[in-house]
C-alpha cells in the first residue's frame, strides 16, 4: 500500500544577502526531509535552492544587500515545487541546461554558469516567468515514490 | 576565509577551515589561491575535510585554481564528505580532478609530479 504524503505549503522570505543563503539551504532539506527525500536527492535539492536564490541576488540584484527574495515551497501528493519570487531584473539568458565540457581539455573548464547546470541536472521541470516586474522561478522535483513509477 | 597550508617536500596541502566555501566565502578562497600560485607553488592538494558545503561558485573557484597551475602544475581534492561529492558528479567535475579518501594518500599521489 502506498502512502500519501499530506499536502503543505510554506512560504520563506529571505534577505538578499549572500552570507544568509545557507540559511535557506537548510530549511529546504528540512521539508524536503519531511516529504521523503533521502541521501543525494536531499543534498541535491539543497545545492539546487542555494544556486537558485544565489543567482537571484548576484544577478537580478548585482549582489546588492537590502532586497528581498520570497521562496514558496508548495507539497503535493505527487511533487515538490519551489517558487522563486523577486522584483529584481529579468533573467537575461533563461537556458537551463547542463554544462558539457572536454575533461581533458583544462583550459575550456567551465568557471561559472555551473549554478543553472546545478538545477537542471535536480530538478524534472524548470519554468520562468517575468510579468509586471515580478520575476518567478518555478521548479519541479518529483517525490521519490513518484519518480520511481516513472518507467 | 582562514586556510591552513602544510609543505610536504613538493606539494602544498591546502585545508580550508571553514564549513562552506560558497558565494559568501569564493572571493576570498581564490584570491589566497592565486596568492600561492603566484608564489611558485604547483602541486596542490585541496583537503576538503572541514568543508560540508560548495556551491557552484566555490567549485568555480576550484577549477580557476587549477587553470592557473599551467600545464606543469596539478591540484587534487581530498577529504570529501557525501555533500561535496554529490556536487563534483552532478556537475561531472570528478571527471576532472583526481579525487583521495585522505591528503596523505593525495600527497602521495602526488609526490612524483602531475600526471
Amino acid at each position: 500500500m502506498k502512502v500519501i504524503q499530506r499536502p503543505g505549503r510554506i512560504l520563506l522570505t529571505l534577505g538578499t544577502r549572500l552570507e544568509d543563503v545557507f540559511l535557506l539551504g537548510w530549511a529546504v532539506r528540512g521539508v524536503c526531509e519531511g516529504a521523503g527525500f533521502r541521501d543525494d536527492d536531499l543534498r541535491s535539492l539543497e545545492l539546487a535552492l542555494v544556486e537558485a536564490v544565489t543567482n537571484v541576488i548576484r544577478h537580478a540584484f548585482r549582489g546588492e544587500e537590502g532586497y528581498a527574495v520570497t521562496i514558496e515551497i508548495v507539497i503535493s501528493p505527487e511533487s515538490v515545487v519551489f517558487r522563486i519570487v523577486d522584483r529584481g531584473a529579468a533573467m537575461a539568458d533563461r537556458a537551463f541546461v547542463r554544462c558539457d565540457f572536454d575533461p581533458a581539455d583544462v583550459a575550456s573548464l567551465p568557471e561559472g554558469g555551473m549554478g543553472k547546470s546545478i538545477i537542471a541536472a535536480v530538478m524534472d521541470d524548470i519554468a520562468y516567468e517575468c510579468e509586471g516586474g515580478t520575476n518567478t522561478l518555478i521548479l519541479t522535483k518529483k517525490l521519490p515514490s513518484r519518480a520511481e513509477e516513472t518507467p | 576565509m582562514r586556510m591552513e597550508e602544510v609543505k610536504i617536500g613538493n606539494v602544498t596541502v591546502v585545508k580550508p577551515m571553514e564549513r562552506r566555501l560558497d558565494a559568501a566565502t569564493a572571493v576570498s578562497f581564490k584570491s589566497r589561491m592565486a596568492d600561492l600560485i603566484n608564489a611558485g607553488e604547483r602541486l596542490i592538494v585541496l583537503d576538503l575535510t572541514e568543508v560540508e558545503f560548495v556551491d557552484s561558485t566555490g567549485l568555480g573557484a576550484i577549477v580557476s585554481s587549477l587553470k592557473s597551475l599551467g600545464p606543469e602544475g596539478d591540484l587534487v581534492i581530498a577529504g570529501v564528505g557525501d555533500m561535496v561529492m554529490n556536487l563534483f558528479r552532478l556537475t561531472r567535475m570528478n571527471r576532472v580532478f583526481r579525487i583521495f579518501p585522505t591528503a596523505r594518500e593525495a600527497v602521495g599521489a602526488l609526490a612524483g609530479g602531475p600526471s
